[in-house]
């Protein structure tokens, strides 16, 4: 340490440099089996998402798997200003709920495809978050969480007791039917829950993919810094508030996305079944239990979760209503004790232990 | 030409004048070390000139440009770069990964702004280091983080808030190489610092902070036989060797 801190590159050498670059080149090749592995398992689980709908013929289980994905991509939506950006939204409903009710409304009152409603809905969902955006994000803490919940409830409130938004028909707290009279995938309506499946598996396989390149972009060092430290991020060039205003709308935009699906599935949405707390809770739930700020963690948080809720809601449903929040309320007290950065890093861990195993075993095979 | 001016800067709080009409200019190449006593207001100059909040009075005049009140974004893509006194790394994130935010302030490609990350972290002797996460590392490392990220960002004029501080003596013979190395590398060194030692090797002008204004300015020979220095900062007991 009391030597020359920038001495001449030529100091660097080592004795050992013959030996140095053979362990390099053997390390090379147990990365590329590594990558290899790794590889061939993401195809694998790729090819069981794909076939799934065969394997499981019961609408039930494929309603339940169905439900996983589309919390899985709405923990994602989120995961981009919640996860990366350092901040707690916990009203992300109320995107879900712009989403739903304008692909709905388009539909019904004018014959727009839901296609089509879906990215309008989306433009209104990133406006609507960036009118809460702008003034809140600057916040921290507690403080932008708490602004996010009351602005959904707001909206909720409204929604609830107004019949009629102008011309457009909301019908308040009764909700809207959508009758299933046009079948068909431009009207985004089936009678088979599996072209349901293809959808959100889509939108999933796309969001995740999405993540994963905004995490290794620009925006995504920017938000992550931002959301850590942010007076060093800003001494380093870093314009934190727009990043995090940036991947708010990103996040409005997908979570709305969601809306028109879920609208779509159920055919029927009304306020508490869209702009709930409940389901901001949920997805936040997920997210933090599942690992937030990581790609993997929400869809292991759903994976892990959702079973949970819709078990709790078959056998204590009549009983103990809301159960499934309660012991998500456990279970993240738990998690935050045991593994505060969430069950990704454990389950990551194990992964890579497994990985190495089974690179080790194919190295020592192809060495005989 | 001065590549920083400050013209009659004063900062108030509330009641409290912390800085009262400071001036001083330094000129490209230079290592200028400000030292003051606790209190003396050396970080509120510091933070004016940083862009953290803009002077009451006064001006900052960075390249020619007058740069009071702007955002510290702003002024670090103009080629002023700062660390902190309490060092912020993004604690669970790797070194190379630090840098390389600061990297991004040239490019907006990830390959390049981590080729300019590695470049700098060579440069400091630190790629050993590279994938250890920040928050694992030791004070020294740490404040050499702190230097290697603002140096990623290529500045022209470096700001270093007590990078010295809570090092042991021979980390700080280190950090006072890496501080005269980065200058023979054409960059410009504004030191604020506690340890006399250090600075009075370091500095090639000295400027003396006292109850926010300025009581000294010149050589460190100079200043450390100033008898207004010993008074304020120094103490009467302070023998000059």
């Amino acid at each position: 340490m009391t030597g020359k801190p920038i001495a001449d590159t030529g100091g660097n050498t080592t004795p050992y440099e013959t030996d140095g670059v053979l362990l390099d080149r053997s390390a090379l090749a147990r990365q590329v089996v590594k990558d290899t592995i790794n590889k061939v398992l993401l195809g694998a689980v790729l090819i069981l998402v794909l076939a799934l709908p065969a394997i499981v013929s019961s609408p039930t289980w494929l309603h339940i798997i169905v439900l996983i994905f589309f919390y899985a991509y709405l923990t994602t939506s989120w995961n981009m200003v919640g996860g990366f950006a350092g901040v707690l939204p916990l009203g992300h409903a109320v995107f879900l709920g712009i989403g739903a009710y304008t692909s709905t409304v388009l539909s019904l009152q004018y014959g727009i495809s839901p296609w089509l409603g879906m990215f309008v809905g989306g433009i209104l969902a990133v406006a609507a978050g960036m009118v809460i955006g702008f003034p809140t994000l600057k916040m921290r803490g507690a403080y932008f969480a708490l602004a996010t919940i009351a602005f959904a409830e707001g909206v909720r409130v409204m929604v609830e007791n107004m019949d009629y938004l102008g011309p457009f028909k909301l019908n308040g707290p009764r909700g809207l039917q959508i009758p299933p009279l046009n079948i068909g995938w431009p009207h985004f309506m089936f009678s088979s829950k599996v072209p349901y499946y293809y959808i959100i598996l889509a939108m999933l396989l796309i969001i995740l993919f999405l993540t994963w390149a905004v995490s290794r972009s620009k925006l995504g060092y920017y938000l992550t810094a931002g959301g850590e430290e942010p007076e060093a991020a800003q001494a380093l060039g870093v314009n934190v508030s727009r990043a995090k205003v940036i991947a708010m709308a990103l996040s409005c935009f997908f979570t709305a996305l969601a809306g028109t699906f879920y609208a779509q599935f159920s055919l029927f949405i009304h306020p508490k079944s869209t702009i709930s707390l409940d389901i901001s809770f949920e997805i936040a739930f997920i997210a933090l239990i599942g690992g937030r700020g990581s790609i993997a963690g929400p869809v292991l948080g759903a994976l892990l979760l959702r079973p949970v809720s819709d078990l709790s809601r078959i056998y204590f449903g009549d009983i103990l209503p809301g159960m499934h929040l309660v012991i998500y309320g456990v279970v993240l007290i738990l998690v935050m004790i045991y593994q505060p950065r969430g069950l990704q890093e454990p389950l990551t861990r194990l992964y890579d232990r497994v990985v190495n195993r089974m690179a080790d075993g194919f190295i020592k095979g192809g060495a005989k | 030409m001065n590549l920083l001016e400050l013209r009659d800067v004063t900062k108030q709080f509330g009641g409290l004048t912390a800085v009262d009409s400071l001036s001083f200019s330094m000129e490209k190449g230079e290592i200028l070390g400000v030292i003051g006593p606790n209190g003396a207001g050396k970080s509120t100059a510091f933070n004016c000139i940083a862009g953290v909040f803009p002077p009451t009075k006064g001006e900052v005049v960075f390249d020619g440009q007058l740069i009071n009140g702007q955002n510290p974004w702003d002024l670090c893509k103009k080629g002023l770069a700062r660390t902190f006194q309490i060092v912020k790394p993004f604690g669970s994130k790797s070194v190379l990964y630090n840098v390389t935010v600061g990297a991004f302030a040239n490019t907006s490609s990830r390959g390049e702004a981590e080729a300019r990350a590695i470049e700098v972290l060579k440069l400091l002797n630190f790629d050993d280091k590279k994938d250890v996460r920040s928050a694992d590392l030791t004070i020294a490392d740490r404040k050499r983080l702190e230097i290697a990220r603002a140096l990623a960002t290529d500045p022209r004029l470096l700001l270093l808030d007590e990078v010295m501080a809570g090092l042991r003596p021979a980390e700080v013979d280190e950090m006072v190489e890496i501080i005269r190395f980065l200058r023979d590398q054409g960059v410009t060194i504004l030191v604020i610092e506690h340890i006399m030692r250090a600075i009075m090797a370091l500095s090639d002008r000295i400027v003396v902070i006292h109850f926010g204004k300025k009581i000294a300015e010149g050589v460190p020979e100079a200043v450390a036989s100033d008898e207004n220095v010993i008074k304020a900062y120094l103490g009467d007991e302070y023998g000059v060797s």
